[in-house]
């Protein structure tokens, strides 16, 4: 995560990270997973842990600790038709709220804010809640995001099938 | 309970195995499985690793009951005891982990030592000579023993000990306990919910029968990323080093070859544990992690999946790496074991009036090969860890007909 010797987004750069993030949620509520993954940058980590608050990745066991070719494996899984997880396929709507951005002042960001994820599959509602930061980068004038951690505050519970992306 | 078993006309598991499917739906059953096997077995219930420190403590299950699992201040011995306080009930200790030298009551105040003693009572004269404390401390399981670190009890007084229980399994549990110098489940639990059955997930722990159809998308992950179609399939149907094990007494291993030849390290799929195992009933290897499986109810099962930490730190981001791939609620395999193994079977068996109310589970009854000690050795795609399995099942519960 990037190091939070920032400040506030200005107006400009705050609608840029907006938008991004918001085409993120969007791209995945439409499945569109492929297009999801050109969000991320080549060297992209996606977290989600389990252990509240300072947790060690390398010695703590996390939900997910994806690297780009994590992420790829995961997209080329859900494509495959053969991912039973998701036939049928969830219908989810991505929230994202509280949202704060701080730039670096040299073309990086972090977000932060709370997110909901609703899913509905198999004939259950399903609500996924947490703490989401990411870290965003301009990568050749596009916005790219370099990082993303979710911390959910039913990640220490057991869960069921969460093979839809949070 | 033993008079609903009593009174069926069918029995539980037939002759020629097929397993009636009230084994896996019927609430009486359950509490049968309750009263029988989680009262008479061992049970494991923590690694000392997870309670290193005097004091530290850990609070699961046994069956049904709640226990603490602590390390005394001062002699260091572990504890097991029921989670309940000695006055009205109150559960005494709330977190998973924790370190305390006093459980203290939050409703009345009583406080336990950590060896259970009973430390106060307030306002004492209220019970004026009746209330002897030395009676009155936390109750101790009958019986806690640890196996090189693992640590089981049974809330059976007497009965075989817990080396006798092991029996053929235990030098498969004591090599888990020497790998990379030592294991620890120091990186916490994935934790598994699902609504069905418990045993669900010790079928689906060992049978690789399942495993090319229902992780194919794994493994193309896999022919990907080493650049060839893997040799599992192969091994899977013709290496004669790959087979599963009748270890007797419930439990069961799935060999990769000779692992206990020095050197031979192979795994099949460069995990840290060169078997799979099954103990007796609720405990299992696999791949690189120690596998707990909670019976909530009769449809209702928690898995806490502990990946195995090695005192040779080297390999162990890769391991949480390697697990997390593949495990978990958000795993690319263990979603779909979730949802094939679990949720669609359970889905299934709610067709119960239907004249076939039962599951198969002969596969490979023709070629079961005998070996030394009483051990079965079966191919390892075959049911004999499932048979295995619901024979001991069977002495327990079945054990009520007529007792």
């Amino acid at each position: 995560m990037a190091a939070l010797e920032t400040v506030l987004a200005n107006y400009e750069e705050r609608l840029g990270v907006e938008r991004l993030l918001f085409l993120e949620a969007d791209l995945l509520d439409q499945r569109r997973h492929r297009e999801w993954l050109d969000l991320y940058t080549d060297d992209a980590l996606y977290w989600i842990p389990i252990r509240e608050g300072d947790t060690d990745p390398l010695r703590q066991v996390s939900l997910v600790y994806d690297d780009r070719r994590a992420l790829e494996e995961r997209v080329t899984r859900l494509e495959s038709g053969q991912a039973y997880a998701q036939i049928p396929a969830s219908r989810t709507r991505h929230l994202i709220g509280s949202l704060q951005v701080l730039s670096s002042g040299d073309g990086a960001w972090a977000a932060k804010g709370s997110i909901a994820v609703f899913e509905v599959r198999r004939g259950q509602k399903i609500v996924y809640a947490g703490a989401c930061a990411w870290d965003v980068r301009d990568v050749d004038g596009e916005l790219r995001i370099a990082s993303k951690r979710i911390d959910l505050v039913e990640s220490e519970l057991p869960l069921g099938n969460l093979s839809t992306i949070l | 309970v033993s008079l609903v078993l009593l009174e069926r006309n069918e029995p539980l598991i037939t002759d020629d195995w097929r397993v009636s499917t009230d084994v896996y739906r019927d609430p009486f059953v359950f509490a049968a499985e309750m009263q029988t096997i989680f009262r008479e077995s061992w049970i494991f219930v923590a690694h000392e690793t997870e309670i290193p420190n005097p004091g530290d403590y850990k609070t699961t299950h046994v069956g049904s009951q709640p226990v603490i699992v602590n390390r005394d201040t001062d002699d260091g011995s572990v504890h097991v005891m029921f989670n309940r306080c000695r006055h009205r009930g109150t559960a005494v200790c709330q977190d998973e982990y924790g370190n305390a030298n006093f459980f203290r009551c939050a409703y009345h105040g009583w406080t336990y030592k950590s060896d259970g003693r009973l430390a106060g009572v307030p306002f004492e004269d209220g019970y004026g000579d009746r209330l002897d404390k030395a009676e009155m401390g936390l109750v101790h399981v009958p019986r806690v023993a640890t196996f090189h670190g693992f640590v089981f009890c049974s809330l059976r007084e007497d009965g075989p000990s817990l080396e006798e229980h092991l029996g053929n399994a235990a030098p498969y549990l004591e090599a888990i306990s020497r790998i990379g110098g030592g294991i620890k489940l120091t990186a916490g639990a994935q934790k598994i919910g699902y609504d069905g059955n418990w045993k669900l997930q010790i079928e689906n722990t060992i049978d690789p029968y399942h495993f090319s159809f229902t992780h194919k998308s794994w493994l193309d992950i896999l022919a990907v990323r080493s650049g060839e179609r893997g040799s599992y399939l192969k091994n899977l149907t013709t290496n004669p080093d790959w087979r599963t094990l009748d270890l007797g007494n419930g439990h069961s291993a799935q060999e990769f070859g000779d692992w206990q030849k020095a050197g031979n390290s192979n795994t099949g799929s460069g995990d840290v544990l060169p078997f799979a195992l099954i103990v007796f009933p609720s405990l299992a290897f696999v791949g690189a992690q120690l596998r707990h499986i909670l019976p909530r109810s009769v449809a209702r099962t928690d898995v806490f999946l502990y990946p195995l930490m090695l005192e040779d730190e080297s390999r162990n981001a890769n391991t949480l790496r390697d697990h997390e791939a593949f495990y978990g609620p958000a795993g690319m395999g263990a979603a779909d074991d979730v949802e094939v193994g679990f949720d669609r079977v359970t889905a299934g068996q709610k067709a119960s009036a239907t004249t076939a109310d039962w599951n198969l589970m002969s596969r490979g009854l023709e070629r079961e090969q005998p070996l030394e000690h009483g051990m079965v050795a079966g191919h390892v795609t075959d049911e004999l860890p499932h048979r295995a399995y619901y024979t001991a099942w069977l002495g327990h519960v079945g054990a009520r007909d007529g007792a």
